[in-house]
């Protein structure tokens, strides 16, 4: 019994990893950089698994011809106890009931919980994005905006802001909460038309005078990310709680308590899809 | 602060699975490398490379981790085979605390974890704090008893040295061996792996953030609260740096002392240390321990680490 529990138990750690790595469920939950370390992890578990049937299958003929007096409390075939079959259900449950949960994007209790972010400085961990968006290539709604393509005979290693064909800038809260605190890009971004993706989220309650726009931002992978707003001033709209939602507005950089904050000044909001990777990196 | 907790089922699974998702990768790393040592490594071979000078015996069994690498669930049975051996209690205690740490994996694994959070400086401070703990803990049992330390049946042990009575085994019963070594390494930690992780999702997504923030500002309490954390989560060696890396308003001093007293206590471990060690030398472990982590940490001048 506990051979085949061993067996099941590797075979569904294996298949999990995989199914997550090649549904591309995977890029909700981990930095790129981790990703084929998944796909390494979950061919190896298979790969054990088929090694562990083997393995354990010596084990009775082993220890019989060289009569040793272990203790055998542990081996492949020994009865099973309470505690090891605890151990199987910490180790076969969680996991398959997460992943069956799991709607690979965070709600509103973990963004409340967190704390929006308002002030990059607040973010250690966030990188300066390379911006100019005065030579951004046509848009295509294909590509992420800072994602976008270089464009040809342009230098390679700066980053361009696309725009969309109402002529706003695709931006990402990230850019917008440095411009806040680099002169620089600010000056590129204020009184600007741009346009952003991330999740609605009203004040609870009703009030009105605006909302937040959120969108979380990972170090490593969703457990370690942080919700980063960006305030909208408009009315709240019949747009569900935490759904997406793409704005566009005017840019604006406001003083609160010494600290510059980007807002925007609603003009259009429109649901859209979830994106690929819901988390910002 | 309109509420203190907030659960939302939805919310923890995409948390957890997350951490579970990075951490697994590292823990059957490990456990891979260590089934392979348990088998084709006897101990008798890792007391005969250890000097006999006392001093030169610890600061050897502090740096071993770098090249045999084992985890902390893992590490108490082989110390108990090789103190079975005769081998000085010193340098056991030394590899014991340091190999979790001081080894290439996990220092790969606190590098990935910290990126953007100053990763090269948390991972070679982890690094030194755990050898320098590990050899200071090792020196002060060295001028105690065996008696006083260990429990009875490891006082005395056979020559060391003495042949494994495994040696005759052939290279297929060894690779089977290995398996299941590997196996059974994995199924243990990622049941402890599992659990740490789960708890600390429920803290991470569903307790509001904001009421911890004066521990975070407090240098002593941050030290002091991550470290009781650290015990009661109970993580992996090659995986906690990423739970460490979430409490991202904590100082990296706290963060350090995660890290660094984690490893060598926590709960799980306090359980496996009665297979070694009297009851009393274990309460005397744990203070010890504290102390010193805490010390070093709420001391040394460890700067916010970035970039």
């Amino acid at each position: 019994m506990k051979r085949i529990l061993t067996l099941v138990t590797l075979l569904l750690w294996g298949t999990t990893l995989l199914y997550f790595w090649l549904s591309d469920r995977i890029a909700s939950y981990l930095h790129p950089q981790f990703h084929p370390y998944v796909l390494a992890a979950g061919v190896g578990l298979l790969i054990l698994s088929a090694l562990w049937w083997w393995a354990s299958r010596e084990t009775d003929e082993g220890c019989h011809e060289c009569g040793c007096h272990h203790d055998h409390d542990d081996e492949p075939r020994s009865r099973l106890s309470a505690g090891a079959l605890f151990a199987f259900a910490v180790l076969l449950l969680p996991v398959s009931a997460a992943a069956f949960i799991s709607p690979s994007q965070f709600g509103e209790a973990a963004v409340m919980n967190r704390g929006i972010v308002t002030d990059i400085s607040q973010l250690p961990s966030a990188e300066m994005p390379g911006g100019n968006w005065e030579d951004a290539p046509e848009w295509d709604e294909n590509v992420d905006s800072v994602d976008a393509a270089w464009p040809e005979g342009q230098e390679e290693g700066v980053e361009y802001f696309t725009r969309a064909p109402d002529g706003s800038i695709q931006v990402e809260t990230l850019d917008l909460l440095f411009a806040a605190q680099e002169p620089g890009l600010r000056e590129e971004f204020e009184n600007q038309r741009v346009s952003i993706i991330g999740q609605y989220v009203p004040p609870r309650g009703g009030a009105a005078g605006g909302f937040d726009l959120v969108r979380m931002f990972m170090v490593c992978c969703a457990a370690d990310a942080r919700p980063l707003g960006i305030k909208v001033t408009g009315e709240p709209v019949a747009v569900p709680r935490m759904g997406w939602v793409r704005i566009t507005g005017i840019a604006r950089f406001e003083d609160n308590g010494g600290v510059l904050e980007p807002s925007l000044e609603l003009e259009k909001i429109e649901e859209v899809e979830a994106p690929r990777e819901s988390l910002l990196y | 602060m309109d509420h203190w907790f907030w659960f939302s089922l939805p919310d923890f699974a995409f948390s957890f699975l997350s951490v579970v998702l990075e951490g697994v990768p590292f823990i059957l790393m490990g456990v891979v490398l260590s089934g392979l040592i348990d088998v084709f490594l006897p101990p008798r071979v890792l007391a005969r490379i250890l000097p006999a000078n006392p001093a030169a015996g610890i600061l050897l069994g502090g740096a071993l981790g770098a090249v045999l690498p084992m985890c902390e669930c893992g590490i108490v049975v082989v110390i108990r085979r090789l103190l079975q051996k005769g081998l000085p209690l010193s340098s056991a205690m030394a590899y014991m605390l340091a190999a979790p740490v001081v080894n290439p994996i996990v220092a790969f694994s606190t590098y990935a974890a910290f990126r953007g959070q100053g990763p090269l400086e948390m991972m070679l401070c982890r690094v030194a704090l755990s050898f320098t703990v590990a050899v200071v803990m090792a020196t002060i049992v060295h001028f105690l008893r065996r008696s006083t330390v260990l429990r009875e049946d490891l006082v005395a042990g056979p020559a060391l040295g003495s042949d494994d009575h495994h040696d005759h085994r052939s290279a297929g019963e060894k690779t089977a061996a290995a398996v299941r070594a590997a196996t059974k390494d994995f199924l243990d930690v990622t049941v402890f792996f599992v659990l740490g992780a789960a708890v600390a999702t429920l803290f991470n997504t569903s307790v509001n953030q904001q009421i911890i923030m004066p521990l975070a500002e407090d240098r002593f309490l941050a030290v002091g609260s991550m470290m009781a954390l650290a015990s009661l989560l109970s993580l992996c060696s090659t995986s906690d740096a990423f739970v460490a890396a979430t409490f991202t308003a904590f100082p990296s001093a706290s963060k350090l002392a995660f890290l660094v007293f984690g490893p060598v206590v926590d709960l799980k471990l306090i359980f496996i240390y009665g297979l070694v060690f009297r009851k009393r030398f274990i309460v005397c472990l744990v203070a010890g321990l504290f102390l010193l982590v805490f010390g070093l940490c709420a001391f040394l001048p460890i700067p916010n680490f970035r970039g």
